[in-house]
């Protein structure tokens, strides 16, 4: 059993960088393998720095921080799932569910408005990505239980709330911000830019480290607060840890990339098929997945047309039908209890 | 009736005390012969009985709870309520629905905190534990669910070692040890590659018991553990229970069917209105007259050579 899962996650780490080696030879600018690695293998300090400028750019400036910002939102938001959904006991939530990525576009969306009030995007978009996760959760709590469709449902309720403000943000826009919301709204990498790299690589690697770490508290929590506590943890205390540090490492992808909706919700499925329920392989695991889909989703994204297709689009197509496969084939397991 | 009597009881001899008012119908044979007896035993015992209350916690019990009281707001839930488990003893703690079972447990656990009296596992007060500390005492079986993560049985009885693991929750070789050790002693060996959702609601019953052989705790607090269990289930749970026993593990287990506790506890309590009804050795204290007070005029009990029983009234 060990084993095999162990060979599993080698095959994911294949699987990712094959899937960047992919995304890096693919685009509008064809360029070789050769190239690349000459570029690659120059700024890392062992080349010669020969190589045509425009190549230079293209690789360095352009395609790597897209491709590790992609990655590490694909990661965000697989993990900031799969914890949601062990400490709400809920594998349905994610944080496009929860309404988390509502509340974050709308921080980030006050701060582009109104950016004398809310000086700093991430913090903001952070703020609200927390109001969100926690409104949705005191609204389904009663009586300390939360019933699964009831949060889900919250969450919904939250979520519009939040988009109604994000509506009122988007009229009370000048044209430039308007313009610069609605893109950003739509989600994707296009801006990518080694600044939003280093921001989010500092918040949320270490995020995603300490929930690793945190994993088996994880696997207590999922059993429920009476079982958590008489095996030794303070449920409530350790679930806000788990919240702000999911809420954290999502709200600062959705402050980079926008709403990328139902990643955080089929990855980590996809790696309790492969792992099984234990959140010490459920967490790393989808968090591989998330950064090869992401990159694949944000190769198709980039490749399948002339212009760009805004990634939410195909992570919508994709997960939409899923999520709807899960209600059918597993609804009453997931909910009926 | 049940409120103007309150009954204690201590290891030895029970103690039973009617304060005031009519006397309750169940005991009117004492009246006459009896009465002087008992006016000599009340005599005899509350001595005995003070010293115990404001004695040191002995660590010889258990679990030593000593004149709880809880009330949800006004309601008053628990009113000094006492009861010792000694080491490898099985109590079972019987009571109609509502009768403050569940909130004693909370009690027992540290999810609720009592107004008044205190709860001793092994001599060490539980109150202001921290909840790693107290899951080193008390363990505690839930009734049979489903849960929404199916872990394989191995993992859900390592998560028993979580309170005895140090940091950032390393496990190690003696928890892997502790864990198989559980599995083997409860007999689940087999299943250990299993996930929880494929066992049968006895099987799940017995991973959920090994995981509180697998945290070691003196205690073992189980919540109905055969309620949604078949015959042959049930009797496999309580197998297990007596040989958890048999290791000097000290084990308070609420259930509804009178009959279980006469045949597999060694003392029990009678929980009734928030108050203990009555309480000691089991066949003393799940008397006809006591479930005819709690249940009914409809119950009867049987007692042949061998065997006690408690059904129902013949038409």
């Amino acid at each position: 059993m060990k084993t095999f899962r162990a060979a599993l996650a080698l095959l994911l780490c294949l699987a990712l960088m094959a899937a960047f080696i992919l995304a890096m030879l693919s685009g509008e600018f064809d360029m070789s393998v050769g190239d690349v690695g000459h570029i690659l293998a120059s700024h890392l300090g062992f080349g010669d720095g020969t190589s045509p400028r425009m190549h230079d750019i293209i690789v360095w400036r352009i395609r790597v921080p897209r491709l590790l910002l992609a990655a590490m939102t694909g990661m965000a938001m697989a993990v900031s799932g799969a914890v949601y959904q062990g400490c709400f006991r809920n594998p349905l939530v994610e944080p496009y569910i929860l309404g988390v990525s509502s509340g974050a576009s709308c921080g980030a969306a006050l701060a582009i408005v109104f950016p004398a009030l809310l000086p700093n995007g991430q913090l903001s978009a952070f703020l609200g990505g927390m109001a969100a996760v926690l409104i949705s959760f005191f609204l389904a709590r009663s009586r300390g239980e939360t019933p699964p469709v009831t949060l889900i449902l919250s969450g919904i309720i939250v979520g519009s709330l939040f988009s109604a403000v994000l509506g009122i943000m988007k009229y009370l826009a000048s044209d430039v911000e308007l313009r610069e919301i609605t893109f950003w709204m739509m989600g994707g990498f296009y801006y990518a830019n080694w600044h939003d790299v280093l921001v989010t690589s500092c918040t949320v690697l270490p995020c995603l480290a300490a929930l690793a770490a945190l994993s088996w508290k994880l696997n207590l929590l999922s059993l429920g607060d009476e079982e958590a506590r008489s095996l030794g943890i303070h449920p409530d205390g350790l679930r806000i840890l788990f919240i702000v540090l999911a809420t954290l490492a999502a709200s600062i992808c959705v402050s980079v990339a926008g709403i990328i909706a139902w990643v955080g919700l089929m990855m980590p499925h996809a790696a309790r098929m492969m792992f099984g329920p234990d959140n010490r392989w459920v967490i790393p695991g989808s968090a591989m997945l998330g950064a090869v889909y992401m990159l694949l989703c944000d190769t198709l994204a980039r490749t399948l047309t002339g212009t760009e297709i805004p990634i939410a689009i195909i992570t919508s197509i994709v997960g939409a039908p899923y999520l709807l496969w899960l209600l059918r084939a597993k609804g009453r397991e997931l909910y009926g209890s | 009736m049940a409120h103007d009597m309150t009954a204690t009881f201590f290891p030895g001899p029970t103690r039973k005390t009617v304060s005031s008012g009519e006397t309750p119908s169940f005991l009117t044979f004492h009246q006459g012969r009896e009465q002087g007896l008992v006016d000599k035993m009340r005599h005899l015992f509350s001595s005995r009985l003070d010293d115990v209350r404001s004695a040191p916690p002995s660590p010889e019990y258990a679990l030593d709870i000593r004149s709880l009281s809880f009330s949800y707001g006004r309601k008053n839930v628990l009113q000094d309520v006492s009861l010792v488990v000694r080491p490898g003893q099985i109590c079972g703690l019987l009571g109609p629905n509502g009768s403050g079972k569940s909130t004693l447990f909370r009690c027992c656990m540290g999810f609720l905190h009592p107004e008044k009296g205190h709860i001793h596992v092994h001599g060490v007060n539980i109150a202001h534990m921290k909840p790693s500390e107290l899951a080193r005492h008390v363990a505690y079986v839930p009734q049979e669910h489903k849960q929404p993560f199916p872990f394989v049985v191995r993992d859900m009885v390592l998560m028993g070692r979580s309170p005895h693991m140090e940091g950032w929750f390393r496990i190690g070789r003696t928890d892997r040890d502790a864990a198989e050790q559980a599995m083997k002693r409860i007999g689940i060996t087999a299943l250990a590659d299993t996930a929880c959702n494929q066992l049968s609601g006895g099987q799940r019953q017995l991973v959920l018991i090994a995981r509180a052989m697998a945290q070691q705790t003196p205690l073992i607090l189980l919540d109905e553990p055969t309620s949604a269990l078949d015959f042959s289930n049930q009797l496999a749970v309580w197998k297990v229970l007596r040989e958890v026993a048999e290791q000097g593990v000290a084990i308070l287990v609420c259930c509804h069917d009178p009959n279980h506790i006469l045949w597999f506890c060694d003392t029990a309590a009678v929980l009734s209105g928030g108050r203990i009804f009555s309480s000691g050795p089991v066949h003393t204290t799940v008397t006809e007259d006591i479930l005819q007070h709690i249940y009914g005029p409809e119950c009867v009990r049987i007692s042949t050579e061998n065997m006690d029983m408690v059904c129902p009234r013949r038409p």
